[in-house]
Parts: C-alpha cells; sequence; structure tokens
C-alpha cells in the first residue's frame, strides 16, 4: 500500500446466506484517480461498495479509507466519503433544497454558501425549490452527486452514475465526472457495467465478475496486456507449429494466409529473426490491439485468469 | 453531530409527509362523525331539544367536556392507534423500501442514535396529535355544545361505579394529563411498530403487522371468553391512559400500567437497536 | 458501534430495570385494573318471558280439565312464544305434562304438582339453568308448582309459581293467595314469579248485586295483598279469559324489573277451552345482573 493510496479493501469477502458474492476482493484506490469498477450486472459491484460504506458487513477483509478502518471506525471513514449508493434516492415530497439540507445534516452540516455553490457544479441551480418528485432521472443523479460532495469528501463513490439515463443525458454526468475530478481534485471511484464509460473516463480499472477480480490496473496496460501479433506468412500451420515450440509464444489461431500470435516476454524481431531462420517467408508483422470490449467479454465470458 | 440535528430531520422528513396529512385529516373527519352521533343522541335522550348553543344556559350532562372524552376514547379505541402505527412502522422499512436509508447510512451516522431520535420524534408527534386532537375537541365541544363539570356514569368507559363528577378547572388539567398517558400508551403500540420496521423490508408489513396485533387483541379482548387471560395482552396495559379521568386520580394505578407499558417500550427499542446495528441494509 | 450508540443502549437497559420495578412496586392492592372492559353482551339487561296458560275447558261440558287433544295446541304455542317459564293450569295428569314436554322435545324441563287434593293440577316448564322444582302446599287444600333457576349467564336465582286458586270459593282464594305471597317472600329469590288463574272477580267487572258485591270484596281484599307484596305485570293485557274477564295473572317481586311487552294470544284456544295465554316480557336491569356477580 502505497501513501497515495486512499481507498484499500484486503481480501474483502461477502457471502450472503452460504452464497459468495464477493470473493476476495483487493482493491487499491489511489489519490486523484478516477477508478473503474467494471462488472457485468450481479458481478458483486454494488455489494463491494455497501461493504465500503458500512451498508453492509464484511464476511471477511479488511476497507481502509485515508488509513482509517471502516469495520472499526465507520463514522470517521466515512467523514471522507461521498457516495451514491445504486439510484440516488430522496424524499420525494420535499424539495431538492430540503433534501440536501437532511443529508448534509447528517455528516455534520453545511453553509448556505456551500449548497450553492454544490448546486451550481452540478448544474442543479434555480430548481431547487422544486419537489425532487418532478426531477428527471438525470437531475435526481446531480442532486445525488451535489449531497455526495456537500462535505468536502476526499473520495466520492458513485454506483453507475450512467443507469437509467439517455445518451445525451449520460455524456453531461461523464462532463460532470470529468470536472469533479480535473477542477476540484476529487478522487471518484465509480461502478459500471458498460465499459465505454469506463474507458472514457478512468486511468485505472479493475473488472470484477461473479465476485472474483479478474484484472486491476491501469486501462492502457488492459490494452497492452491485449495485443497481438498478427503475422502473414506463406504457410501459416507450419509456421505455426514451429512457434509453438518456444517460451513466452502462444498461438491463437490459423487463418489463411495468417497466423496471430500472444506474445510475453518476446517482441516481434524476434519472432521475425526465428521465423527467417526457418526459411519461412514474412510477409507481413503486424501489432494487432482488441478492443476493450472483446477483452471484457473475454474476460468475464467464463474463462479465468488470475488477476493482475 | 448531536442526537438534536437528528431530531431536526425527522421532523423535517414528516412534515408535509402524506402519512400525516391522511391521519390528520382522518381525525377531523373523525371528530365531525362523532359530534353528529353525539348530537343525534343527546336529541334523542332530551327529547327532540339540540345541544347545539346552550352555551349560556344549563351546564347539563352533554357539555363539551364529555364530548371530547368520548371522543377521545373512542379514537383510542381505532383511529389513534392506526395514525400513530403508520407513521411508526414505515420509519426504517419506508425508508428502506424508498432507498433512502442506504442514504442516510452512507453518511457518518450513528445507527442506534438514528434509531432513537426516529423514535423520540414519533413519539413527540404523537403527543402533538393527541394534544391538537384534545384541544380540537374542546374547542368545538365549548364552542358548540358549552362548558359543564364532567359527568362520569357507570357505562362502557368503566370509570365509575357510581355517578362522580369531575368539576370543569379538575377537568382540564386531567386532558392535559391524558395527553401524555396516552403518548405513553400509544408508545407501546409505536415500538411494535418499530420493530416490526426493523425486521422487515416492506413498510407494509410493519405497518398492517402492528394494525392487525393492536385490533386482534383489542377486540379479542372485549369478548368475555378472554377474561382470564386478557391480562396478557399488550393492548390490556395500554387502556391505563384514561384512568387519570377517575374522580380521584388512582397515581398507583397509572404507574402500574405506565411501567408494564414501559418494559414492552424500552425491550423492544433494545432489541430493535442491537438488530438494527447488525443489520445489512441491501435494499 | 459508536459510544452514543452505547450510551444509548445502555440508557434502555436502565429503562426496562426501571419500568420492571415500576410494576413490581406499584402492582395494585387487592382491586385488579379494570382495564379494556368486555364489550357488553347483556345490552340492557336480560329479557324473561313469562307465558301463563289455565288450559282446561269451560265448565258445563261435563269434565272441564285439559284435553289430551288440546295439548298439539299447547306446545305450538309455546313453540312459537319460546318462553323462559310456561305456568300451566288444569292439567288432567302427569301424563299430559310428560306428552307436553315430548312434543316440545327436550327444549324444556317440567314439573306438575300432584299433592292437592283437587283432580286438576298446576304445572310449570322452564329452560333456565339449574332448573329444580318444588310443589307447594297450602291450607286450602290446593298447591302449586314452583320453579326456581339461574338466569343464563349471571347469578341471578328466579323463582316461578304457577298458582291455580278455587273458581268457586272467594275466602279460599284469598287464603290460597297470601299463602303464596307469604311464601314467596320468605324465600331469598332474586326475583320471583307468581303466575296463574286466581279467579279474582274484582274490579268493575260483574254485576252490582249484593251476593257478588260481598264475592268481590273478598277478591279486592285478596288482590290488595298480593299487589301490597308483588307487582301485577300483566294489568294491560286485558281480559284473558271468556266472558270479558282478567282472571289470569302474572305477579312479579323482587329487583327493578321492567315490563316490556305484556300479550293476551287471543284465538288460540282449542276445543272448548275458556282461557287465553296470557305473555308477559320483563327486563332483568343490567345493574342488578352486575352487582350479583
Ligand atoms: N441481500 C442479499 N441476499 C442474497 N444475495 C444478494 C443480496 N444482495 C445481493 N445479492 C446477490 O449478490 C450478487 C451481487 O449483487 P450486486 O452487488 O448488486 O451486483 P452488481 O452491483 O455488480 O450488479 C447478485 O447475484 C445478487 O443476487
Ligand atoms: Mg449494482
Amino acid at each position: 500500500m502505497s501513501a497515495e493510496s486512499l481507498l484499500v479493501t484486503e481480501s474483502l469477502t461477502k457471502r450472503f446466506g452460504g452464497r459468495c458474492v464477493v470473493d476476495g476482493v483487493s482493491l487499491e484506490v489511489n489519490r486523484g484517480d478516477v477508478f473503474g469498477f467494471l462488472g457485468p450486472n450481479g458481478a458483486g459491484k454494488s455489494t463491494t461498495m455497501r461493504m465500503i460504506l458500512g451498508l453492509v458487513r464484511a464476511s471477511s477483509g479488511t476497507i481502509r479509507v485515508a488509513g482509517i478502518d471502516v469495520g472499526r471506525d465507520r463514522r470517521a471513514a466515512l467523514a471522507k466519503v461521498g457516495a451514491v449508493v445504486e439510484g440516488p434516492a430522496f424524499y420525494d415530497h420535499l424539495s431538492g433544497w430540503e433534501n440536501l439540507e437532511i443529508f448534509t445534516a447528517l455528516g455534520g452540516g453545511a453553509t448556505r454558501a456551500r449548497m450553492e455553490e454544490a448546486l451550481e457544479i452540478v448544474g442543479l441551480r434555480g430548481r431547487e425549490g422544486d419537489p425532487v418528485d418532478v426531477y428527471s432521472t438525470g437531475m435526481r443523479q446531480r442532486l445525488g452527486i451535489a449531497q455526495a460532495l456537500l462535505p468536502h469528501p476526499e473520495i466520492i463513490l458513485l454506483d453507475e452514475p450512467g443507469n437509467g439515463l439517455d445518451p445525451r443525458g449520460s455524456l453531461e454526468i461523464r462532463a460532470l465526472i470529468r470536472q469533479l475530478s480535473t477542477d476540484h481534485g476529487l478522487t471518484i471511484f465509480l461502478s459500471s457495467h458498460l465499459l465505454h464509460e469506463v474507458e472514457q473516463l478512468c486511468d485505472r480499472v479493475a473488472i470484477l465478475d461473479r465476485g472474483h477480480l479478474l484484472y486491476q490496473g491501469s486501462v492502457a496496460g488492459l490494452l497492452t496486456r491485449a495485443s497481438y501479433l498478427r503475422v502473414v506468412v506463406e504457410s501459416p500451420a507450419a509456421a505455426g507449429r514451429f512457434l509453438e515450440g518456444f517460451e513466452g509464444v502462444q498461438v491463437l489461431y490459423e487463418e489463411t494466409g495468417s497466423l496471430t500470435l500472444r506474445l510475453s516476454g518476446v517482441d516481434p524481431a524476434w519472432v521475425n529473426a526465428r521465423l527467417v531462420e526457418k526459411g519461412f517467408r514474412v510477409q507481413e508483422l503486424r501489432q494487432v490491439r482488441e478492443s476493450l470490449e472483446n477483452i471484457f467479454l473475454r474476460l468475464t465470458g467464463g474463462e479465468r485468469e488470475a488477476a493482475a | 453531530m448531536g442526537f438534536s440535528v437528528l431530531i431536526r430531520t425527522e421532523f423535517l422528513k414528516l412534515r408535509r409527509s402524506r402519512t400525516v396529512t391522511v391521519g390528520v385529516v382522518s381525525l377531523l373527519a373523525f371528530v365531525l362523525l362523532v359530534l353528529w352521533g353525539f348530537h343525534s343522541y343527546a336529541a334523542q335522550r332530551l327529547g327532540g331539544v339540540s345541544i347545539f348553543g346552550t352555551s349560556s344556559g344549563e351546564p347539563g350532562y352533554f357539555n363539551g367536556l364529555l364530548f371530547a372524552l368520548y371522543s377521545l376514547y373512542f379514537a383510542f379505541n381505532f383511529i389513534m392507534p392506526v395514525v400513530i402505527a403508520v407513521v411508526a412502522g414505515a420509519q426504517i422499512s419506508g425508508e428502506a423500501s424508498a432507498g433512502t436509508l442506504r442514504a442516510i447510512l452512507s453518511r457518518p451516522v450513528d445507527r442506534t442514535s438514528l434509531l432513537l431520535s426516529k423514535f423520540a420524534v414519533t413519539a413527540m408527534y404523537a403527543w402533538m396529535v393527541i394534544t391538537g386532537f384534545v384541544i380540537f375537541n374542546l374547542v368545538l365541544g365549548f364552542a358548540l355544545v358549552g362548558w359543564g363539570d364532567l359527568a362520569l356514569y357507570p357505562g362502557p368507559l368503566g370509570l365509575v361505579e357510581e355517578p362522580g363528577s369531575i368539576p370543569l378547572r379538575d377537568a382540564l388539567g386531567r386532558f392535559a394529563l391524558a395527553t401524555l398517558s396516552g403518548t405513553w400508551s400509544l408508545m407501546t403500540l409505536a415500538a411494535i411498530a418499530f420493530f416490526l420496521s426493523v425486521v422487515t423490508r416492506s413498510p407494509v408489513v410493519s405497518v398492517t403487522g402492528a394494525i392487525l396485533a393492536y385490533m386482534v387483541l383489542t377486540v379479542v379482548g372485549r369478548v368475555e371468553f378472554f377474561t382470564e387471560i386478557k391480562s396478557h395482552f399488550f393492548t390490556t396495559d395500554m387502556d391505563f391512559w384514561r384512568i387519570v379521568f377517575k374522580p380521584e386520580i388512582p397515581w398507583r394505578e397509572i404507574a402500574y400500567g405506565a411501567s408494564r407499558c414501559g418494559v414492552y417500550i424500552f425491550t423492544l427499542l433494545l432489541v430493535s437497536a442491537v438488530l438494527f446495528e447488525r443489520k445489512d441494509i441491501t435494499t | 458501534m459508536g459510544r452514543e450508540g452505547r450510551t444509548i443502549k445502555i440508557v434502555l437497559l436502565l429503562g426496562i430495570i426501571a419500568a420492571l420495578g415500576g410494576v413490581r412496586t406499584f402492582r395494585p392492592l387487592g382491586a385488579v385494573l379494570a382495564l379494556a372492559p368486555a364489550i357488553d353482551l347483556e345490552g340492557e339487561g336480560r329479557t324473561i318471558r313469562v307465558l301463563t296458560w289455565n288450559v282446561g275447558e269451560a265448565y258445563g261440558g261435563g269434565d272441564s280439565r285439559a284435553k289430551d287433544s288440546s295439548l298439539e295446541r299447547v306446545a305450538q304455542v309455546i313453540e312459537m312464544e319460546r318462553p323462559d317459564v310456561v305456568t300451566l293450569q288444569e292439567l288432567a295428569g302427569r301424563q299430559q305434562l310428560g306428552s307436553l314436554l315430548r312434543r316440545l322435545g327436550g327444549g324444556y324441563e317440567g314439573f306438575l304438582e300432584e299433592s292437592g287434593d283437587t283432580d286438576r293440577h298446576t304445572a310449570v316448564l322452564a329452560r333456565g339453568s339449574k332448573v329444580e322444582f318444588r310443589a307447594l302446599e297450602t291450607s286450602t287444600g290446593r298447591g302449586a308448582s314452583a320453579a326456581i333457576f339461574l338466569l343464563a349467564r349471571s347469578q341471578l336465582r328466579i323463582c316461578a309459581v304457577s298458582a291455580h286458586a278455587d273458581a268457586w270459593d272467594p275466602e279460599s282464594r284469598r287464603q290460597y293467595a297470601r299463602e303464596l305471597v307469604d311464601w314467596g317472600r320468605r324465600q331469598d329469590f332474586d326475583v320471583v314469579f307468581l303466575a296463574g288463574d286466581f279467579n279474582f272477580a274484582s274490579g268493575s267487572e260483574g254485576q252490582a248485586d249484593s251476593l257478588f258485591s260481598q264475592n268481590q270484596a273478598t277478591d279486592t281484599a285478596a288482590y290488595a295483598y298480593v299487589t301490597e307484596h308483588f307487582r301485577d305485570l300483566g294489568r294491560d293485557g286485558g281480559e284473558t279469559a271468556l266472558l270479558g274477564r282478567r282472571i289470569d295473572y302474572v305477579f312479579s317481586r323482587g329487583g327493578s324489573v321492567k315490563v316490556k311487552r305484556v300479550a293476551v294470544l287471543k284465538g288460540q284456544r282449542a276445543g272448548r277451552m275458556d282461557h287465553n295465554p296470557l305473555v308477559v316480557d320483563v327486563l332483568i336491569p343490567k345493574p342488578m345482573i352486575l352487582t350479583r356477580r
């Protein structure tokens, strides 16, 4: 754990009546990160977030926020966190302003100026007097973010912020989140089942599937890890058999006239040299990047890999 | 953050809540119904003479105080418990099903403090509802029916064995006392509703559960077969509130009834607090 | 769990202890709290229906005692009215009572007194709980039948006497009535009904000739004696027998019973009967029932 890490979980596990919903998840979110918590529906993202917020008790494992153990001193830890868990929920018969009053009071209160500032940031200024009843999904989401911002948190947890929004609404929310990170220096931990949302917003990701952490690291790292070498060669079948004999080379598939390889610890020039030595006529060598979508589907599609 | 902040926010939530509006409106409607019944009954008993507008005349048996007492008594049989149970029973489960519970508990609040502030607000709400109800009845009774001593007859109230009466000034004090004993009595039901709201996810279940328990035991307790076992019903203990209207205030019996209700209230709250502290909020 | 939460829990625990202490300390001595009173299933009180009927026949056609053939009608009237107590006069004997009870299908218990030196008998039928019967004797040679029972769901002891005074001798009637009245006064019943055919020729009816007026004077004195100690409940019912005579009575004693209904059932006579049944509904007020608990 580096001095920079703001949110750290260690072997976090949750069982609901014997069923393991989150299994030994260790996350590390650094100060200043926009951290994407990616996984299909039912992966255990919300459960993990609820454990971080102390809503659900962890079956085992620890959570620290800014060095404070949530299990030991939930209130001190939560003072540093702003959150919108699943759909933002409000007292619908009260106005947006009154809702903000209620939620901030629970965290020690906020000045009028601060409340106005938060509304300004999320772009709800002028609508705070309306009952939440009449708010659109996007407005509710933004009011939720305003609520999370009010107590000057160090980190904001957003659970599927794009859910239920139309394309324009999710665009606006993404812009808002980016702004929170760049203009206000907030650390953001957001979950999503939508890859492009994470891809556009985040610099670091963790991928969760059926309670297991499949990957954690930079988005760039995820892409490098998933790069391939496409070799256009005259007799791909024979070339493939030959290359399989080497350490660090995995043949993924052959097509007519080409071969796709995954390399680890060797570089394309080395592969080229071996093929030429053996007398294969290499016409083209090309680095191919699998789309994130594909990686995601492949990772969560049953083929398990150890977390990086 | 102090307890008082929690209380303030709980009040803020109750303000303008539909449950409260419906409760208050139905209580007012109920008073008018009682007034109608009282008026027509008195007219029949007095041979067609209206009791309305007699404030200047003879203070009779059918006066504003008697009206208020009967109105309060009948309200306590059914409508008042319902009005309180819908608020108490929705306190946790209502917020759980609306999702606001997870939002609140994501803030740095102490769960037990939150629970207790909710109960305290329910109690204050009950006191305000009862007090408002009593004042409304007395004002209406005085304005329409007139003043007089509170006459008591052996009857459904079971307060006296022989006819007696409480002087006007004294009687007003008794009504004030009844708002307190009545609140404490209703808190027994509120604690049950509260407990149910901690252990269930749906406010429908916790509210109807509490109301059903109250109704069944009340009705059953009124049937002669159950005379022997009704002393074990919480509804029997709750009935202590109205003995403040006995001609001689039975302090000892009041203390006894209040203590029995207290056992229910404190035990249910403690159990609720312990359960709530360990509860996973998954809604 | 925060410190605040722990403090609150300790306060709640102290609250439980204090409340339990309060329950122990303030437990009412003696009298139990009358909380949550039972809904009053009695309403205003309990009603008792008494039916009295001389089921014999008019004189002049041989045997004037009840005919077996009339019993069907008697049973029908009882079935129809469902009285709590039936007092009958001029039954010919036990067989007739037995036959009547059989027709009534076990709803009633009955008793017929045979101690007197006449060929016609009084009988009493009742459907209360814990019914006992007693034969009453008088010095006139005529007896009476009494039923004693508890009013349902109460501790009230009720006695009903079926009486039949001599038709011809006013002195005998007076003596007979006096002895039954005195018997009723001596007993410790909550309510006593004295019902039957007293043959009093009192009041305005009848001719004013000297012979009759002597009889009337005697009957008037007898009636006065009865009503000094009993209430005449059937007063508003009018004539009970042919020729405009009101000679069947239901008297009561004890408590502040109220008469709710008096009816002489005309058109129920069978054969050559000369009496109509008299029905009286009396309300035993609730305070009276309750004080006996
Ligand atoms: N209270 C609960 N009891 C049992 N299972 C639960 C409960 N809450 C969630 N789960 C299960 O845990 C799994 C993860 O749920 P969740 O954390 O909501 O997933 P995500 O947010 O990633 O879609 C789901 O399979 C869900 O059915
Ligand atoms: Mg989720």
